[in-house]
C-alpha cells in the first residue's frame, strides 16, 4: 500500500506534511509514540530538504511517498534537487552545540536515532531518499 | 503555529508556550526566550499547551544553555506531555535542562538551584 503527497518547499507546509504522515500512519500503527517519532523523523528530513536543498523556494517541490512493505514502513522522498548527503553528514555532539550556542545540528541526529536505515540513490534525474523503519508486532 | 505569552509572578517570568514549534515557528520562541534571558534571572517555562516540538525548538533551548550558565540565570520547564518530553529525552536534553512535571515542583526547584 502506498500513500503520496507532493510537498511545496516552504517551511509553513511542515504542519501539513506532519498531518499527512499522521493520518496515514494511524491506519497502520497503534502506538502513538511510534507514530509521533516517525512524524518527527520525516519532518526533520523534509525541513533539511526545504531549507538546504531548496532554499525555501515555493516554486520547488518534492514527492513524499509512504509505503508499507511486509513488516517495514518506507518513507520515500523523490527530489529534483541534488543530493543532500544525510549519510555522510557528521552531526556535532550535543556538547559541541551547547558550547557554541548553536541552534542547528540536532535534526539529523534525531533522524538517525529513530530510523533504522537510510538509502540515497539517483533515479530518472531525481534524488531518492528511502527511510526504513521496522514495525514491531506490538506497534501494528 | 506557536503561541507564547508571559506573566510575571513574584520576580519570576513565566512563559506559557502552546501549539507547535517547528522550523517555521522556532524564531518566535527564540525571540521570546532571548528577551526573557536578557531581562530576568528566574524563568519558568509552562509547556502544558505545547503539542509538538522538533529539533528547531530543541535547538533554541539548547542554544541558551551556555549563556544562562554564564549569566547565572535559572530556568525550569514543566508540564510537558509524554510526547514532548520523549523528544527532549531522545537527545539527552532532559539531562542538560531542568524539566519537572508540575508548576509546584518547578517553583520549588527554581528556588533550590
Amino acid at each position: 500500500m502506498q500513500y503520496k503527497y507532493r510537498v511545496s518547499c516552504q517551511k509553513d507546509r511542515l504542519k501539513k506534511i506532519r498531518s499527512f504522515i499522521g493520518k496515514t500512519l494511524v491506519k497502520h500503527i497503534r502506538s502513538e509514540k511510534d507514530i509521533h517519532f516517525l512524524i518527527l523523523a520525516v519532518d526533520e528530513v523534509c525541513t533539511n530538504l526545504i531549507v538546504h536543498s531548496h532554499n525555501c523556494n515555493p516554486k520547488d517541490y518534492f514527492d513524499l511517498n509512504i509505503l508499507f512493505e511486509n513488516n517495514h514502513i518506507v518513507f520515500e522522498i523523490k527530489d529534483t534537487a541534488n543530493e543532500f548527503n544525510i549519510l555522510d553528514y557528521k552531526e556535532p555532539t550535543i556538547e559541541q552545540l551547547v558550547a557554541e550556542g548553536r541552534q542547528g545540528g540536532l535534526g539529523l541526529n534525531l533522524v538517525k536515532k529513530i530510523i533504522d536505515k537510510i538509502e540515497i540513490s539517483r533515479e530518472d534525474n531525481l534524488t531518492v531518499y528511502k527511510l526504513y523503519k521496522k514495525l514491531s508486532p506490538a506497534a501494528n | 503555529m506557536v503561541n507564547i505569552s508571559s506573566v510575571k509572578e513574584n520576580g519570576v517570568l513565566v512563559l506559557l508556550i502552546g501549539g507547535e514549534i517547528d522550523a517555521s515557528s522556532s524564531i518566535h520562541l527564540d525571540n521570546e526566550l532571548g528577551q526573557a534571558i536578557n531581562s530576568h534571572k528566574k524563568i519558568l517555562i509552562d509547556c502544558s499547551k505545547l503539542e509538538y516540538i522538533s529539533s528547531a525548538g530543541l535547538g533554541v533551548f539548547m542554544s541558551y544553555i551556555h549563556d544562562m550558565e554564564e549569566k547565572k540565570i535559572k530556568m525550569v520547564l514543566f508540564g510537558m506531555s509524554n510526547k514532548v518530553q520523549n523528544v527532549f529525552q531522545i537527545l539527552g536534553l532532559d539531562q542538560l535542562l531542568k524539566i519537572v512535571d508540575s508548576r509546584e515542583e518547578a517553583k520549588n526547584l527554581l528556588n533550590a538551584i
